[in-house]
């Protein structure tokens, strides 16, 4: 798997190509827009992240040149403009997805584990970890053949852990990624402690081994693969 | 300043004219009358001397007494009167004296003198009607009255007229300005005229716009730029913390250590998403407006809302019952709204305390128990107004209700009421 980071934050590229290494990703990095638009050429990537100011040039048109040349890259915007008008027309140019900065990489790694599966298997919609077969179209979850009935947080809970498996992901995250844009308004995050304790229930009675989830001191947790 | 009755600009102008013409006319009329009616007595007077003299010196001194009657026949404005000894003489009188034409008693102006005829005394009476002299100043009096009057009407009338035509450039003027948003950063074009006064308001209106639109984008850069400035730093400080918990080794004081700066990592990054949320409601970036079902809306937020009140052992009660509520509202700001109030009310709930969220014909109503005493009115709405030390909030809540309330006109009001913190908006 190809992924070119396109950020001029030299500590933030620096902690999302570490990150993605770890994750069996091969990440290469350009800081400017030139740099960038040399890399598209010469190679194909599977993944893009694309900040979308760059010192040198605007990282929309950087979106624009990509899909002139009709290259079948994944694009995910990484951006600090917030604001709504440049996430539609971002998307609208040919994005995948924005992601707006700050954001965890945890998040970011699940949406590079959707964005990249979905080009690969189009067809296929079926994921598989530590004996669980999940169904993505139906959100359907089953072990040994049986299904495994979820909530749909526990089923976006789930997924989110399969997506940055071997990683600890942090209770922040979670919280933020189960709750989208209300998360920030709450600072309570025992909410994510109770749906990993049924998660790991439902599991657990379906007769899968119950390691697979690892607690982290309450700061986090993992799938363990 | 609204109580004040305004009135067009040519109305008051106009009053002042017409007041002054009137009183004008009030005072020039009687004065006009007065002084010819002076001036003209003063002329006869002066012609009555002058027949005096005329009689005295040519005739008198040969008029013998037998022919006075003779002189009297045919001297119909001159008489010559015995003297009886009581008529004041050398003086000017106005009386009534019979007239043989109109056969009436006409107004006249007669001097008396006294003379001698063959060493006798007699009294020469001169006299003069006066009564055409007051027909010809009253008919003069009421011309002038009448030209007055047409002239005042006249200039009434021209001055509507003109008004029209003078003032059509300014009138086009302020339909530009109203036309005017300052949202799409369009600089009106005026229209080029020949008065100079118009043509300076022009000049310095667009002038005036044209720095507004520049602050307006300025202010408008300066959001987003602020906006990126702190959330990169932000995001590369988040991002480490993320790489930080991926040691093998850490301890579990250090996990605690990560964690508590993720909670402060997290405040940060939520009050600078709401500052930059009253920054845009404050430049009216959030104006497209849909119909908004409020009931619909409070479906959406209520279970993941419910299910925080949940873990923060809060009792719920919401009525909300079947019917809709339909609004105009842009949706981001009315689900903020509906966000921060509720949210509020779980963050700042009594342990095993009661939330209730009520929708009320066009009112929403969310209650929380209190702590025990009411909140301070004046500061509630402020921008880190009412910071509570305990929970950790933006500080930025009620005041982002507060604004997007204004911006809809919608009334938002707080109560304390039995231990209840109270909090009720009322749409439209």
């Amino acid at each position: 798997m190809k992924i070119l980071l396109i950020e001029d934050e030299a500590e933030l590229a620096q902690s999302i190509v570490e990150y993605l290494s770890k994750q069996d990703y091969l990440c290469e990095h350009a800081a400017t827009y030139n740099n960038a638009i040399e890399r598209i050429t010469l190679y194909d990537y599977d993944c893009i992240l694309l900040d979308l100011m760059l010192p040198d040039g605007d990282g929309l048109s950087l979106l624009e040149t990509l899909k002139k040349e009709k290259k079948k890259t994944g694009v995910i915007i990484i951006s600090a403009k917030g604001s709504l008008d440049d996430r539609i027309k971002g998307i609208h140019i040919g994005a995948d997805d924005y992601l707006s900065k700050p954001f965890h990489m945890s998040e970011l790694g699940v949406r590079i584990y959707a964005l990249i599966r979905r080009a690969q298997y189009s067809s296929n919609n079926i994921i598989t970890s530590n004996g669980l077969t999940i169904n993505l179209l139906s959100k359907e979850v089953f072990f040994n053949e049986e299904e495994v009935v979820l909530t749909k947080k526990e089923f976006d809970l789930l997924l989110f852990l399969i997506g940055n498996k071997n990683r600890v992901v942090s209770k922040n995250a979670l919280a933020e990624h189960l709750s989208g844009d209300m998360a920030d308004m709450l600072d309570n995050q025992d909410f994510v402690y109770a749906h990993i304790k049924n998660l790991k229930g439902k599991l657990y009675k379906a007769g899968h081994n119950n390691d697979s989830i690892k607690t982290i001191y309450g700061v986090g947790y993992k799938w363990i693969e | 300043m609204d109580r004040i009755k305004k009135r067009k600009l040519l109305s008051k102008t106009l009053s002042y004219y017409v007041v002054f013409g009137i009183l004008l006319l009030l005072i020039a009329l009687p004065f006009y009358y007065f002084y010819y009616q002076r001036y003209y007595i003063h002329e006869i007077d002066e012609y009555l001397l002058g027949q005096k003299d005329e009689v005295c010196k040519k005739g008198l001194n040969t008029l013998r007494v037998d022919e006075i009657p003779l002189w009297n026949k045919f001297n119909i404005d001159k008489k010559i009167l015995p003297d009886d000894g009581q008529t004041e003489t050398s003086r000017f009188v106005t009386s009534e004296c019979y007239d043989e034409h109109e056969k009436e008693n006409i107004s006249c102006r007669i001097l008396y003198s006294r003379i001698k005829i063959e060493g006798k005394d007699y009294i020469l009476s001169i006299h003069l009607s006066i009564y055409e002299a007051k027909k010809i100043i009253q008919f003069g009096t009421i011309l002038h009255l009448i030209f007055f009057s047409i002239l005042l009407i006249g200039f009434v009338i021209i001055t509507h007229l003109l008004y029209k035509k003078l003032w059509r450039p300014f009138y086009q003027t302020l339909s530009e300005i109203r036309r005017f948003n300052i949202r799409n950063s369009e600089i009106p074009v005026f229209h080029a005229n020949n008065v100079r006064e118009f043509s300076q308001l022009n000049k310095a209106v667009e002038i005036l716009i044209a720095n507004s639109v520049q602050a307006y984008k300025i202010q408008k850069e300066f959001t987003e730029n602020a906006s990126h400035e702190m959330q990169t730093p932000l995001a590369v400080f988040q991002s480490k913390l993320d790489i930080m918990l991926q040691q093998q080794d850490l301890s579990e004081s250090q996990m605690q250590i990560i964690q508590s700066l993720y909670e402060a990592t997290s405040r940060l990054t939520r009050m600078n998403k709401n500052l930059l949320l009253l920054a845009k409601i404050d430049n009216l970036q959030f104006l497209d407006t849909q119909d908004l079902n409020v009931v619909e809306i409070l479906d959406n937020l209520l279970p993941f809302l419910l299910e925080q009140a949940e873990a923060n052992h809060i009792t719920t009660t919401i009525k909300t019952g079947n019917k809709s509520l339909m609004i105009q509202a842009n949706r981001t700001l009315l689900e903020s709204l509906v966000n921060n109030l509720i949210t509020n009310a779980i963050k700042h709930n009594a342990p095993n305390g009661n939330l209730s969220v009520e929708l009320e014909q066009n009112k929403l109503v969310v209650c929380n128990t209190g702590t025990g005493k009411s909140l301070n009115r004046k500061m509630l709405f402020h921008r880190f107004g009412q910071m509570n030390e305990k929970v950790k909030g933006s500080g930025l809540g009620l005041a982002i209700v507060k604004q997007i309330c204004v911006q809809y006109g919608w009334d938002i009001a707080y109560d304390y009421e039995n231990g209840m913190h109270r909090f009720s908006v009322v749409f439209g």
